[in-house]
């Protein structure tokens, strides 16, 4: 007996990775709690619909993002928006030496080498972007704190092997 | 400092972090849940099931078990027809309960009817309220006498229990048979006939009785009361009947 359709399983454990990233997304820009939750509805909703031309998950839900917060600006602003603005690169405002350390250190933080899964990145990024705690990323991911803290060390791993690489021998010398 | 900590800080230092304050968290995660029921309640059908289904799927994701929503649905089905079948089986049982609790109370109040119905009494109402505890003064017992049938004897014992009732109210006396767990009587009435047979006997005359009664305490058997009358022949025993019992009732 399938109580289940197939189709919302699936919808189901892609919503529950991705959910707390399109959130937080949501509320970086907007810093309202109750409204982040309305939108980030509206970009599962929409995925749900899309879903099975969906080929990867993570880019169409950042993308979508992008234009429900853009629809969400037109709707409430009288000034003319760019969505460019609302996602503009930080490091324009930066200069020299700390421009191009930032730039190396995103590049790292986003290369998909250093990342086994999706949810490495997910676990990552509540960890060290947004300050979740390890606890609090279990709860969230559906695994214990010592898997959590395991997956973390291992990415971490990952990622100072690369900044190596690019030629940062030592992390402390960037402090 | 460990690894994990250095590159924290670098991070920070960078002003590549983008820290969520604690009260975003947890409306996060409340919307999360929410926001799940709403769109999935018009695929997986009745908003109560798939609410139960996902408040599961995230509950047990907390204590670190990932399931899927498939198997939270299977979960939710399994507790449900469990559920179902406890209520149910309690029902039938406490149903089962009552039905014996009233048909056990239908059996004392015929069987306490009859008794009435016996010793020509009327029908109680309070006799019908078998939860009611009703006390007597005296539980009358069968009326001894030689050489007379069973249905002479149970008419003088109701007859003495009508009169008792008469002069001091419905709970004066009762039929020792009537005795049970909400009829009771701490003191016993015990009524004897004795034909005195040498005055028949001398005279050629109707016999003489002697109607005895004693009124004897269940706890240890003590007669508290004892008194007699006497009758001129059988068919006078009725009035002397009624003669003892004004004495008795005197006392109680």
């Amino acid at each position: 007996m399938n109580i289940i359709p197939d189709k919302v399983k699936k919808f189901t454990d892609i919503y529950s990775d991705y959910y707390p990233a399109v959130y937080n997304a949501i509320y970086a820009k907007i810093r309202n709690k109750d409204l982040s939750g309305d939108l980030a509805q509206e970009v599962f909703t929409r995925f749900y619909e899309k879903m099975d031309e969906v080929e990867n998950p993570r880019k169409w839900l950042m993308g979508t993002l992008r234009y429900v917060l853009l629809e969400h600006y037109k709707k409430n602003s009288v000034v003319k928006i760019d969505i460019d603005e609302i996602f503009y690169d930080a490091n324009i405002q930066y200069v020299n030496g700390f421009r191009d350390t930032r730039i190396i250190l995103q590049e790292a933080l986003e290369a998909s080498e250093n990342y086994k899964d999706d949810r490495d990145r997910i676990i990552y990024e509540l960890i060290a972007i947004k300050n979740y705690t390890h606890e609090e990323v279990a709860r969230l991911m559906g695994l214990t704190k010592r898997q959590i803290g395991y997956r973390y060390k291992t990415i971490v791993d990952r990622i100072v092997d690369y900044l190596k690489n690019k030629g940062v021998k030592n992390l402390e010398e960037l402090l | 400092m460990k690894t994990e900590e250095i590159l924290k800080t670098v991070i920070d230092k960078y002003k590549l972090d983008d820290p969520v304050p604690f009260e975003a968290r947890m409306a996060m995660e409340k919307s999360r849940k929410e926001n799940l029921v709403r769109i999935l309640k018009k695929e997986a059908g009745g908003i109560i099931f798939i609410s139960l289904v996902v408040s599961f799927f995230l509950w047990i994701k907390k204590f670190g078990i990932s399931v899927s929503i498939a198997k939270s649905a299977v979960a939710v089905t399994a507790a449900l027809i469990i559920g179902a079948g406890v209520i149910t089986a309690a029902g039938v049982y406490t149903a089962g309960k009552i039905a014996d609790y009233i048909s056990d109370n239908n059996q004392k109040t015929e069987h306490i009817q009859n008794l009435k119905k016996d010793s020509g009494g009327s029908i109680n109402p309070e006799v019908q309220a078998v939860q009611e505890i009703i006390s007597y003064s005296v539980a009358v017992a069968p009326v001894e006498m030689d050489d007379v049938p069973d249905k002479l004897l149970s008419e003088y014992r109701n007859q003495m229990i009508h009169e008792l009732q008469e002069r001091k109210g419905v709970k004066a006396a009762v039929n020792s048979y009537g005795l049970d767990n909400y009829h009771t009587s701490d003191k016993t009435l015990q009524v004897s006939i004795i034909k005195l047979d040498e005055k028949s006997k001398a005279s050629g005359a109707e016999s003489v009785y002697r109607i005895s009664a004693k009124i004897i305490s269940t706890a240890d058997s003590r007669v508290l009361m004892y008194s007699s009358v006497t009758a001129d022949g059988e068919s006078t025993i009725p009035d002397s009947i009624k003669k003892l019992a004004e004495k008795i009732s005197a006392k109680l």
